[in-house]
């Protein structure tokens, strides 16, 4: 919403509204009003539920709470805390919160949201409200908070904060007053025009207060007679020099006049254009409940805790209009006033026009709930089956937006945005005028809704996506700026480091001298025709040239001495072999035994290792490659078949000591041969058996 | 006749250095410094970021596009960025390769997390935040669902879980399953 006025309305055009020429829109239907089900009866207060269900969530947001579980609360107070854009809540009756959950919420798609339950106690202790006698005093900044504080938001059916709208106070030419109420059934604004007349008028001159414009206009449509009466009762009742500019306009009944785009259309024969705002052409609309409201909150002190709620349908036994707590269970309502179902009976919140049913009354009271229709299959019948479009055009005749039906249900259901958007899908007011009239008994508006929320879902797609792509730029630039910051860090250190190394080393650089020196001497080895290397070439030369010649010389001079050595050596060998043998001759016995014995100790370790092997491979069978264990096997089972009845086991250990025995005399022979002999031990005396037993 | 041979090249002359003086301004002063379909393509990208096309992020795969690589490689955009992309791309439409999967959102169960900070590094949107030996938590709002996160966790405490219908985000659908019975009147 920007403040910037683009077509103020101009002073003849506001003198021809006041003249009472009124204007009208393109299109629109008339369909049959059931309105004398509720019109009829004063509201009568709806009474205190046993639990009152408070949504606190606005547009998905959820807001700071001012109170917690087992809290005890009374009327009016507030709930939660007003932020920019959010309104405050406020308890509706006294009890004690308890359960902040979220619970179903009065929404199409049934979702819960974030709610507080209060448990009533029926005693509806509130607050104390200060009445404002003198609201004039007070600057308009004070007048809106104090509207945010009541929780009031358009009562009409958007429920748009009215705190919002009257922010933009300054350019503001004309006030209109939507008492219009052009959907059928719903009769809540026309009974309050009816009881609450001088309240009404009050909350306009608090309106007219704050926005100061030159004209209002309080619009009701002329199937309200009583209520256009009461109005104007009221108004005499206040002339004063500041009611002068307030005019009342009855309009034809004509559905969507209700609308705040038409309506302004009718009252001052201008569009308001695509995507502007109607204060940018210096109007601003309130719904007659919301002005109600507003009276109560600032001249009352009262925040909004009920609205008047139509209960109408033939399903109603008591049809008629209430003053509803916000937060009543439906169900509570539906008991009270006696709903009886019927087969596939509908429950509508809102007009049949543009309500949306819900399924069970588990769902509370909104502030935006003006009617509960319950209608009986005889008054309101299923809608035909869905033919195909028959491209007549008379929805776009009806269309009050002027809008191309036929070409955005095509488009809606190639789900051709650019498309939709091209055709102004965007201006649809959902008015549901297109599918009234439809022979094909398309539901229009229901593509219409189901396209308009996925364009917005692809917008707000699109947007995160924007802000995905910057995020991942922002972090691939960031981390290309690391990367390089570390780079020259590296470059930085390594130079400092070097810069060190030659201030310590006296200005010398040792790594360059080191490299040096070892390039010099690698140098010097692969060239051998240098000079120091000669030099000491010939030194060894030289020096082999001279031991040799040493040796020679003491060859030559000592030859015995030498030859003595060599003796000498030769002695010691001699001696020191001698003396093995004799040590080996002397401790031959203890040495032999040692060794027998060691001996023995590995024979008995092999024998042992090997009869296990064999025992295991006979007694488990589980090595069929060994020839020898499967003859030995064979062997056994043999036996066992034989002595079947006899004293078997004692046998078996009599083989299985014998066999070692055996194996211990054949164990330094090869292995193979070992098990190979073994399994013909095995076996003959398995034979031996058999032949003692035949 | 030489004078009007030497008016002729002299007056081309002037001519050619004329024109290329206002063709050498206008290179410099409306150059085009990288190719605009890029961009275009970049765009219609979802800019998940996921990687799941084999190159580093929307951007290189628009790039790669450009160049002629395949347009059906983004899985997250699904059968709708396909299609813009064949239009942009003046190309037939190819099957997605892939699956399309429903969107979803990384969650991190926390009492499990041991602030290792590789998912942070792993995060091409930086929707992660947290600190070494902190627990890490995910900003709901900025994950492209990507799931880049989850396989360097060593504790495999990362969900990709759907994201939460609200009433903001809910949908009308005509397609359900309608629970009124006609035989009832």
């Amino acid at each position: 919403m920007t403040t910037t006025p683009i077509n103020l309305l101009s002073e003849e055009q506001l003198a021809e509204i006041s003249s009472g020429k009124h204007w009208s829109f393109h299109g629109g239907i008339h369909p049959q009003e059931n309105k004398q089900q509720s019109s009829k009866a004063i509201i009568k207060d709806a009474g205190i539920p046993p639990f009152l269900v408070i949504a606190v969530e606005q547009k998905g947001e959820s807001p700071l709470l001012l109170v917690n579980i087992g809290d005890s609360v009374l009327k009016g107070q507030a709930l939660t805390k007003a932020t920019d854009v959010m309104v405050v809540q406020n308890a509706s009756s006294s009890g004690t919160v308890t359960a902040i959950e979220k619970r179903t919420d009065l929404h199409p798609s049934g979702l819960p949201v974030l709610s507080v339950v209060i448990a009533t106690d029926g005693l509806d202790r509130s607050v104390e409200y200060s009445r404002c006698a003198d609201y004039k005093a007070q600057t308009n900044t004070q007048l809106i908070e104090k509207i945010q504080n009541a929780g009031i938001i358009g009562l009409g059916g958007a429920g748009f904060p009215t705190h919002l709208k009257l922010a933009h106070y300054a350019a503001i030419k004309l006030l209109i007053i939507n008492a219009v109420e052009c959907e059928p059934y719903i009769t809540a604004d026309d009974r309050l025009m009816q009881e609450h007349g001088d309240e009404i008028i009050d909350g306009i001159t608090v309106l007219q207060h704050i926005l100061k414009p030159q004209l209002i206009v309080i619009a009701i449509e002329d199937n309200k007679p009583d209520a256009i009466a009461a109005i104007k009762r009221a108004l005499q009742k206040k002339q004063s020099s500041q009611s002068a500019n307030i005019i009342i306009r009855t309009i034809a009944t004509h559905y969507p006049s209700g609308s705040e785009k038409q309506l302004i259309e009718i009252i001052t024969g201008q569009q308001t254009p695509i995507g502007k705002h109607p204060s940018e052409l210096g109007i601003v609309m309130h719904n007659v409940g919301t002005v109600f409201a507003i009276k109560e909150a600032i001249i009352d002190g009262k925040p909004l805790t009920s609205r008047i709620v139509t209960l109408t349908g033939e399903a109603f036994r008591k049809k008629g209009n209430v003053s509803v707590r916000i937060g009543t269970p439906i169900q509570y309502l539906l008991d009270k006033y006696e709903f009886t179902p019927t087969a596939s009976q509908k429950l509508i919140i809102g007009g049949p026009m543009m309500g949306f049913s819900i399924t069970h009354g588990d769902v509370p009271v909104t502030k935006t709930c003006n009617c509960i229709v319950a209608p009986t299959l005889q008054e309101m019948p299923e809608s035909p089956p869905e033919m195909p479009c028959i491209r007549c055009g008379e929805c776009a005749e009806v269309c009050p937006a002027q809008l191309l039906p036929q070409q955005l249900l095509w488009y809606a259901n190639s789900k051709d945005n650019s498309k939709l958007d091209e055709y102004n899908l965007s201006s649809c007011i959902e008015c549901g005028a297109c599918a009234f009239v439809c022979p094909s008994h398309i539901p229009l508006v229901q593509y219409y809704r189901i396209a308009k929320a996925e364009i917005s879902s692809a917008k707000q797609q699109a947007e995160k996506a924007e802000i995905a792509r910057i995020r991942f730029e922002h972090r691939a630039a960031r981390l290309q700026q690391a990367k390089l910051d570390r780079q020259v860090k590296h470059k930085q250190a390594a130079e400092k480091r070097k810069q060190q190394l030659q201030e310590t080393n006296g200005g010398e650089d040792l790594i360059a001298a080191a490299i040096a020196r070892a390039k010099a001497k690698k140098q010097a080895t692969a060239d051998p025709s240098d000079a120091p290397a000669d030099n000491k070439k010939d030194a060894v030369a030289a020096a082999i040239a001279r031991a040799k010649a040493k040796k020679q010389a003491a060859a030559e001079h000592s030859d015995a001495p030498a030859d003595n050595k060599k003796d000498a050596v030769a002695a010691a060998i001699a001696r020191a072999k001698a003396k093995k043998q004799a040590a080996a001759e002397h401790s031959d016995a203890p040495a032999d035994n040692k060794k027998d014995a060691v001996a023995a100790a590995i024979a008995r370790a092999k024998a042992k290792k090997q009869q296990a092997l064999e025992s295991t491979q006979i007694n488990t069978e589980i090595n069929p490659e060994n020839s020898a264990a499967i003859a030995a096997r064979k062997a056994r089972k043999e036996q066992a078949r034989l002595h079947k009845r006899q004293d078997l086991p004692a046998q078996i250990i009599d083989t299985t000591i014998a066999e070692p025995q055996t194996i211990d005399t054949t164990i330094k022979a090869s292995d193979d041969k070992k098990t190979k002999i073994a399994a013909a031990i095995a076996k003959a005396k398995a034979k031996k058996i058999a032949q003692k037993d035949q | 006749m030489l004078i009007n041979i030497a008016i002729a090249i002299f007056t081309l002359g002037i001519l050619g250095a004329i024109f290329g003086a206002i063709l050498g301004y206008s290179s410099l002063r409306f150059k085009v410094k990288s190719d605009p379909i890029v961009e275009e393509l970049d765009a219609i990208l979802p800019q998940t970021q996921c990687g799941q096309c084999g190159y580093p992020g929307c951007k290189p795969y628009a790039q790669a596009i450009a160049n002629g690589e395949d347009i059906n490689k983004c899985p997250p955009g699904g059968d709708a960025v396909m299609r813009q992309l064949a239009e942009r791309m003046g190309i037939e439409p190819k099957n997605l390769e892939g699956e399309e999967k429903p969107k979803l959102i990384a969650f991190i169960r926390e009492d499990q997390c041991i602030g290792c900070t590789k998912c942070i590094q792993a995060c091409p949107v930086d929707a992660i935040i947290g600190a070494t030996r902190q627990m890490h938590t995910v900003i709901t709002d900025e994950c492209t669902g990507c799931a880049l996160c989850v396989d360097p966790c060593p504790t495999d405490c990362i969900d990709m879980v759907p994201v939460v219908l609200t009433t903001q985000n809910w949908q009308w659908d005509l397609n359900l399953i309608p629970t009124k019975n006609s035989t009832e009147r």
